[in-house]
């Protein structure tokens, strides 16, 4: 049916080409053993041993995979939970418009803005309390706050797509609200929830701008790390770094797309 | 007498769903609520299922006022349109959740859910999951899930929609057969009047939330009593005509004798193309087509009437013949 | 029968019971948005009229200066910088996304013109780039635009900069970082927008010999507007408080708002000031959001 103009399929490949020579560089260019920018030196592979000896970026990764794992534990239980008074209870026009509202704020404000508005509410809060030093706390805070819209989203998508049917059988067949919740919908919600939480991590793992703003001086994650270091000037380190991220990142998504499809597979059957 | 409803009012903000509405049905019946989608048929299901709450009204079952009750402490169990079968839970885990969320044995629960299933003839499929089950055997686990709580009426939402019309045959036997054999009240909700003429005991014809017409099924068929019904049951030949005499009417195709008493000075009357047979000297009519249909054939007469004759029988488009029926065949319509 | 009792999903409740139960769930939700969402942005409205002191914190007097400044009054007289600023930043959003949408065209029909056992590995082409973190994506074009790379040796040799400069710090590289980074957000949308697209509506269009320009007026853009719309709001916002692809790719001279917040609560030290240039932000973000949902919502009152 579709015949592309071609030059329609030229420009397309050439914006694909576009959007991967730079990563490709880092790529390359992480196998470089002459450190001087731009001159390749030989293939080697000792940046990347390097890096599993370099203290800081070590810690770096560390403070990202702990960072993205309790902010996302703690997303997710909250926006499930979220989620659900939302969807079970029949709320009228108002509330939700007072609702709704608030609780997509992240998803459409600039992240800076809400990284600057957390970073001053912190900085008053310590100087009334002395609570809340930036460091990995700050962060966490942070990173949830964002995440428990993407969840809430996806456990609400869930819901409406299960419908209200396996409830009215659930009664139907003499259970409780209590019994149906436990035995019918949690387990049907399951997907939706896995979705959120997936989501919310890798937009942890992702995140730079409400990490750089909240961290402390012990809390760097990898990509405050990778920052802080292209300013101090550009090394294959790095590239072997960012190389290794950028790979973590594919397996993460096809991780997600796979499981994606699969949900997608059974539900078609049933 | 096993269900009883009596003045049942429900509406959704103008709409009346429900317009007073009464119903008796008897223990060990098939009644079936036949109507065009609207009517308000499944409306009165959940009704009595416990899904929507009545403005005012009284359901009674086997004595017992059910109509404040919550769904999951009546008697009575659906089987839901789509089935709504628990895709997370094994065949025998679905047909045994009523009776573990009431807190029997899983023991008692399983035991009973796989007699349950051998009663549908779906024994040894405990183990499956609803998407590696066909349309039918779907329906057969939801029938199966329903029954085995031992419900007072078995309440089903258009249940055989979802399976392709072979199958419809096949099943529609067998819910019959089942029916009588267990003995329970089941009560259908269905827009298909051969769905409802194959199963039923009795049916309720539903217009608009109000039962048009409610009796045994070769009632309702043979003589019903309005427009509305004759024309959903697949009645085809309205005439209407003029009362002349006791029993006897004119209309523009010609005079006729009827048997049933005329409530009324203009009005319809209609007979079925099957009672209709070819005279010498009778109504005159030309036959515009002729359509067949296996061991017999329509003819298609002016006026829209169409006629059921033999196949046999040498008729041709553009022929003129003449046909009468008996007075008992006419049915006057009420409205 | 209780009057009040309704049936919600099946269950035979007092409403007020539905509701208590609906709170008790959402309750942690909204207090930990209220507290760590809500009470912020607050903050950052009461912060952005206080001054700052002499060791970079807060001194609470209420002062009109930050506002001031934004408008370009500070100590030294009248200066435009930070409305250049400002309104640089907008500008560049606003091209950005509109280059973004322009090149997403053509990248969402080609997709949506290969055969089905490709589409998902061209998706997932497309994907990776866009779940790659943002600092690596922008640093990456510091390779790419350096001075002994084709680019920028292409552009020396057509004399548009000197031999041996990289095409950075520019508004160029700021641009094509840009648009690098927010492509997929518009093309996304759009291809699951083409993917439905009415063919016989184009081909129509062919047949009638209407020309390029005739049939994307009347036959593609009708059917995408609403997935360009989409994109417009993933893009344009974020893009307006974009930090990173101007600080990497744009320096000192080229600076966007997102580059002189960052300075207010970095070397500058000056929480108020800064606190000032985000609730600007904050107000031009809201302004184009809401332009956008009232344009939508005529558009819905005019289909219905």
């Amino acid at each position: 049916m579709k015949h592309t103009h071609p030059l329609i399929n030229l420009t397309a490949v050439l914006l694909f080409m576009v959007l991967y020579i730079p990563l490709l560089c880092v790529v390359l260019f992480s196998f470089n053993a002459s450190r001087l920018g731009m001159q390749w030196g030989g293939f080697t592979l000792h940046w990347y041993v390097d890096l599993f000896h370099d203290g800081m970026v070590l810690r770096a990764a560390m403070n990202t995979i702990i960072l993205a794992v309790s902010s996302t534990l703690i997303s997710t239980v909250v926006g499930t939970v979220l989620a659900v008074g939302l969807q079970t209870a029949p709320w009228g026009k108002k509330a939700r418009r007072f609702f709704e509202p608030l609780i997509n704020l992240p998803v459409v404000t600039p992240d800076i803005i809400f990284a600057v508005a957390l970073v001053i509410a912190f900085g008053v809060i310590r100087s009334l309390t002395g609570l809340f030093e930036l460091g990995m706390p700050t962060m966490i805070v942070g990173h949830v706050t964002f995440q428990i819209a993407f969840v809430t989203l996806a456990v609400r998508n869930r819901l409406e797509a299960i419908g209200n049917e396996y409830s009215e059988a659930a009664f139907d067949l003499y259970a409780s609200f209590g019994y149906s919740f436990r035995t019918v919908i949690l387990p049907l919600l399951l997907p939706g929830i896995l979705a959120g939480a997936m989501l919310a991590f890798t937009l942890s793992l992702d995140d730079f701008i409400i990490s750089f703003f909240t961290a402390g001086p012990k809390s760097m994650t990898l990509p405050i790390f990778i920052y802080a270091s292209v300013h101090r000037g550009v090394t294959p380190e790095i590239h072997a770094l960012s190389t290794l991220v950028m790979v973590f990142t594919i397996l993460v998504v096809v991780l997600l797309r796979r499981s994606e499809k699969h949900n997608e597979q059974t539900e078609a059957k049933s | 007498m096993s269900l009883n409803i009596f003045a049942l009012r429900k509406s959704f903000g103008s709409v009346h769903a429900i317009d007073n509405v009464d119903l008796k049905a008897e223990k060990g019946e098939f009644l079936t609520l036949l109507g065009p989608s609207g009517c308000g048929k499944t409306t009165l299901l959940r009704l009595i299922a416990g899904f929507e709450k009545p403005d005012s009204g009284i359901i009674m079952l086997e004595g017992q006022y059910i109509h404040s009750l919550p769904a999951n402490q009546r008697p009575v169990n659906t089987v839901f349109q789509s089935y709504a079968l628990f895709p997370h839970l094994t065949v025998l885990e679905n047909v045994a959740y009523g009776l573990l969320a009431r807190g029997k044995s899983k023991a008692e629960a399983f035991e009973k859910s796989r007699r349950g299933l051998d009663m549908v003839r779906l024994q040894g499929m405990d183990d499956r999951y609803p998407h590696q089950m066909s349309g039918g055997q779907r329906q057969r686990v939801a029938i199966a899930r329903a029954l085995v709580n031992e419900p007072s009426v078995l309440l089903l939402d258009e249940p055989m929609s979802a399976l392709d019309a072979k199958l419809r045959i096949q099943v529609q036997i067998e819910l019959r057969e089942l029916q009588q054999r267990l003995g329970k009240t089941f009560m259908m909700v269905t827009h298909d009047q051969q769905e409802a003429l194959a199963v039923s005991d009795r049916i309720a014809v539903m217009e608009s939330g109000a039962i048009r017409q409610f009796g045994p099924v070769r009632e309702v068929f043979d003589k019903p009593h309005t427009r509305f019904v004759a024309d959903f049951l697949g009645t085809e030949n309205f005439i209407e005509v003029e009362k002349t005499d006791e029993h006897k009417v004119s209309s523009a195709l010609g005079d006729f004798t009827v048997e049933d008493a005329i409530p009324w000075e203009k009005g319809c009357i209609t007979v079925r193309p099957e009672n209709m047979r070819l005279c010498d000297d009778g109504v005159k009519g030309h036959v515009h087509a002729t359509m067949y249909r296996g061991p017999y054939q329509i003819l298609l007469l002016d006026g829209g009437l169409r006629m059921q004759i033999d196949a046999e029988i040498p008729v041709k488009s553009g022929d003129e013949i003449h046909w009468t029926c008996s007075p008992d065949s006419w049915v006057v319509l009420h409205d | 029968m209780t009057e009040n009792e309704i049936v919600y999903h099946g269950e035979l409740v007092k409403p007020r019971a539905l509701y208590r139960r609906g709170l008790v769930f959402i309750l942690p939700g909204l207090l930990w948005i209220a507290f760590f969402l809500a009470l912020p942005c607050l903050s950052l409205g009461i912060v952005s009229f206080a001054q700052r002191n002499d060791y970079g914190g807060i001194d609470w007097t209420f002062t009109f200066d930050n506002m001031k400044r934004l408008v370009g009054f500070d100590l030294f007289g009248w200066s435009a910088d930070n409305l250049v600023i400002l309104g640089r930043s907008v500008m560049v959003a606003a091209i950005s996304t509109f280059l973004c949408i322009v090149l997403s065209y053509p990248l969402a029909f080609f997709l949506a013109s290969r055969p089905v056992r490709n589409k998902g590995m061209w998706m997932a082409l497309l994907l990776v780039p866009f779940w790659t973190n943002l600092v690596i994506r922008t640093y990456a074009w510091l390779i790419v635009l350096a001075p002994q790379f084709p680019p920028a040796r292409f552009a020396a040799y057509f004399e548009m900069v000197d031999p041996g400069t990289a095409l950075y710090p520019s508004m160029i590289a700021v641009y094509i970082g840009m648009m690098a980074s927010f492509l997929p957000f518009v093309a996304l949308p759009l291809y699951t927008a083409v993917e439905k697209l009415d063919w016989s509506l184009v081909e129509a269009s062919f047949d009638l010999r209407a020309g390029f320009w005739r049939t994307f007026r009347y036959a593609i853009w009708p059917q995408t507007k609403s997935a360009v719309a989409l994109g417009i709001t993933l893009t344009l916002v974020p893009a307006m408080g974009m930090f990173v692809v101007p600080d990497m790719l744009g320096g000192a001279k080229y600076m966007l708002i997102g580059n002189l917040i960052q300075e207010q609560f970095g070397t500058s030290r000056d929480w108020p000031f800064g606190a000032s240039l985000s609730l600007a932000l904050m107000v031009i973000t809201l302004a184009t959001l809401l332009f956008f949902n009232s344009k939508a919502r005529a558009n819905k009152e005019r289909r219905s």
